[in-house]
């Protein structure tokens, strides 16, 4: 739907609907809202007219604790910011140290990474599509998505040895290696998982309720997507076609083949079809990972205490929300510390466009909208 | 005689145990938690409602997302000075008998937070805490464990008026 | 993804008045007092073509006193990215809001409001984005020292007074009758579409 059809149905359901305007309070303590966000909605009727988002209350200010760390003792709590997906988090801090000190990553490592960052991104993923179907309403998806979600956490475990928060990606590596045990229980899941996903499309994706939810709801056109600089799934869904992981390579993804989900749909069912691509885009790189694992040490010599040359830093990576950027500066030669670490958080951005995106819309339409940005509110409020 | 007389004396007797028993079960075993889920332990407290750890099989599956309808209060992430004051509010609105369990190390005392400039260190410092499951997050298994222990509180609730937190108010 | 040299000399076309700029590393600085035109050309020219500001934020300099503004702005078809620097003077925290020219910048830059002071002068709800109004400090800023050693002396001290400033709040609120909490006007609200984790 163009810009201009949306302003023309915007108008009609207004017009149609004109009554008093009332305020509508979501949260901060509420099951929709995914967390602590609150939500202050203005609501003709029915139709959503303005929203003004309050953030912070989960504030725990990462970026100030994080200049009287150090860098490995930074990572545990950037791991807490995104904490669905907080290998990713691990990496930009690794990948800013290694920038700054150049250590030679061995191959091995970056392969590792890239299953664990995969596998984080099919267990966010999950969880998102999970409580997205219970916001719309169907609660029996969540107990589906648990069950595999559960399959990956253990898989995560056997690496990691924690369920939620990882604390794996090092800067130089990984902290340990794979072990065969874990090789061949990923290669079982590999082979589990694409009927796994067949199963949910059967379930959710055709239904027919479903369908006249998610269609033509929180549109948002490619030009304003861009303005709004949308990140991840949201600007795929409007049809960009940018994906960090190919148009800005790292780590070892140039290495792999895979297609950026692109969708031109513009709205949530859009979102929802390329999270859905995403995962098995993900399946497919982790086979390939299962069959070509280099050789090798799975850590690079690193000391203890890393030391960074004096300098700046912008790295940026593709998240399962979008893109994370760390931006890091340090104030000396061999510095034990950030001077200032700043995430770029990619729910932040993401979410700050639900006004324009739910403008016109219906007030439980604006729950699918939220549910499509798949906000962290660690990641928002950091 | 009769139930309200049997209530008022000082002594136990045999009505009131076995009422006090008979309420005690039923409270145990179907626990309404409110789902104050704040952070990453939240994740954890969703895990435990879902398919692998199956809270249901302790008779706590009914997670409410109204304080008003719940009984056991899990604050499963950080608080922060901006949100204190909201959790005080929504523990104040949950009736009678109410219970609360802190989640994570957050929630006891600020955990791997406890530096910052913005995060309260530990709920016990606005409302009472009767459980605390520590972790960085609890695994579900914990949140479990915390549970039977709330359960094993509840199933010590006196009837009479005098004991500590008396279940009938009033007469 | 060094800059093409057509790009690198069109934006020296295009900003005559930048301070530098440095081809190189892509790496522009402006003056305090630049005008968002700059950044519409930048935005709307098809060589250029930075349409995707993604990232805002700033530092704080280690040398004198002062912040430092840094603007992340990239072109996805040609996929390149120029790092704008803005530095500002203790005495002078001000900028134009890039706001009507990025929608993007909004919050971002009312985060770095909220973190270092710097003051955005068109911003269209120039608030705080993350503390609350009550709080007097910019937490990102140097002279607000976070030392572990010393809060944990204070503690309890501190603790105090933001317990006293909640609690009185929170009493406040509670007056007015017609005041009902935020949560029961949201539950009776919208009971239908989010059963919660109930069922
Ligand atoms: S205890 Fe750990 S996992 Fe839980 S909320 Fe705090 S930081 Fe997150």
């Amino acid at each position: 739907m163009s810009s201009i059809e949306k302003n023309s149905v915007l108008e009609r359901r207004i017009d149609s609907l004109l009554t008093d305007e009332i305020t509508i309070n979501f949260g901060p303590q509420h099951p929709s809202t995914h967390g602590v966000l609150r939500l202050e909605a203005k609501a003709s009727g029915e139709v959503i007219t303005a929203i003004t988002p309050h953030l912070g209350y989960l504030h725990r200010g990462v970026e100030k604790n994080l200049e009287s760390k150090e860098f490995l003792q930074g990572i545990p709590l950037l791991d807490r910011c995104d904490y669905l997906s907080s290998m990713f988090n691990s990496y930009i801090m690794a990948a800013c140290v290694e920038e700054l000190t150049e250590i030679e990553v061995p191959r091995r490592a970056e392969w590792i990474r890239v299953v664990a960052m995969e596998l984080n991104r099919i267990a966010s993923h999950l969880l998102w599509w999970g409580t997205f179907c219970l916001d719309l309403g169907a609660s029996s998806p969540l107990l589906y998505a648990f069950r595999d979600r559960e399959d990956v956490i253990d898989l995560l475990e056997l690496i990691s040895g924690a369920r939620l928060l990882y604390n794996y990606i090092r800067p130089g590596g990984v902290r340990g290696d794979v072990t065969p045990e874990f090789m061949k229980k990923l290669e079982g899941f590999t082979n589990r998982f694409p009927p796994y996903i067949d199963e949910y499309e059967e379930l959710v994706t055709g239904n027919a309720i479903f369908i006249e939810r998610v269609t033509n709801v929180g549109v948002i056109s490619k030009e304003r997507a861009v303005n709004w600089a949308l990140s991840g799934p949201m600007l795929r869904g409007s049809g960009v076609n940018w994906d960090l992981r190919i148009n800005e390579p790292y780590s070892a993804y140039p290495e792999f083949t895979f297609d950026a989900a692109v969708e031109e749909g513009c709205d949530v069912m859009a979102r929802y079809r390329v999270r859905m691509m995403e995962m098995r885009q993900s399946n497919r790189m982790l086979k390939q990972a299962v069959e070509g694992l280099p050789e090798g040490s799975h850590t690079a010599k690193v000391p203890t205490s890393v030391r960074c040359k004096k300098g700046m830093t912008y790295r940026r990576i593709e998240s399962p929300r979008g893109e994370l950027g760390g931006f890091m500066i340090t104030d000396q030669d061999k510095a034990k510390k950030p001077w200032r670490f700043h995430l770029r958080a990619p729910s932040f951005a993401n979410l700050a466009a639900i006004e324009e995106m739910s403008k016109g819309y219906m007030v439980a339409d604006m729950i699918a909208i939220l549910g499509s940005i798949d906000i962290v509110l660690g990641d928002v409020d950091r | 005689m009769g139930l309200i007389d049997g209530l008022n004396t000082k002594d136990d007797n045999i009505l009131i145990t076995s009422l006090e028993a008979a309420l005690n079960w039923g409270r145990g075993n179907s626990v309404w938690p409110f789902t104050m889920g704040l952070a990453c332990c939240a994740i954890e407290m969703i895990c435990a409602g879902a398919s692998r750890y199956d809270i249901a099989r302790f008779g706590s599956e009914v997670f409410r997302p109204s304080p008003r309808q719940s009984d056991l209060m899990i604050v499963a992430g950080t608080v922060t000075y901006k949100m204190a004051m909201r959790v005080k509010k929504l523990y104040e609105q949950m009736p009678d008998p109410k219970y609360v369990m802190a989640m994570g190390s957050c929630a006891i005392s600020g955990g791997i937070h406890a530096d910052s400039y913005s995060v309260l260190r530990g709920i016990d410092k606005i409302i009472p805490v009767d459980v605390y499951v520590p972790g960085c997050p609890p695994r579900p298994d914990a949140l479990l464990d915390g549970l039977m222990l709330v359960q094993k509180k509840m199933k010590q609730e006196k009837l009479r008026k005098n004991s500590d937190r008396f279940i009938l108010a009033g007469k | 993804m060094s800059l093409s040299e057509e790009t690198a000399n069109r934006i020296r076309e295009l900003v005559p008045e930048a301070e530098s700029w440095d081809a190189e590393s892509a790496e522009l600085t402006l003056k305090g007092d630049f005008s968002t035109g700059i950044f519409a050309a930048l935005r709307d020219d098809p060589i250029t073509d930075l349409k995707y500001l993604r990232n805002l934020t700033a530092f704080e300099r280690m040398d004198e006193q002062g912040v430092t503004l840094v603007y992340h702005i990239a072109s996805l078809t040609h996929n390149h990215t120029v790092t704008v620097f803005v530095p500002l003077s203790e005495d002078a925290l001000v900028v134009q809001s890039l706001t009507p020219v990025f929608s993007a910048a909004n919050w971002q830059e009312r985060e770095v409001y909220d973190m270092f002071g710097v003051r955005f002068e068109g911003h269209p709800d120039h608030r705080r984005i993350l503390l609350e109004d009550t709080f007097d400090f910019y937490p990102l800023r140097k002279n607000f020292i976070l030392d572990p050693a010393v809060n944990l002396r204070n503690i309890k001290e501190r603790e105090d007074e933001m317990l006293k400033k909640i609690l009185a709040a929170s009493e406040e609120k509670a007056k007015p009758a017609a005041a009902s909490s935020e949560k029961s006007a949201s539950s009776s609200k919208s009971d239908d579409s989010k059963k919660g984790e109930a069922e």
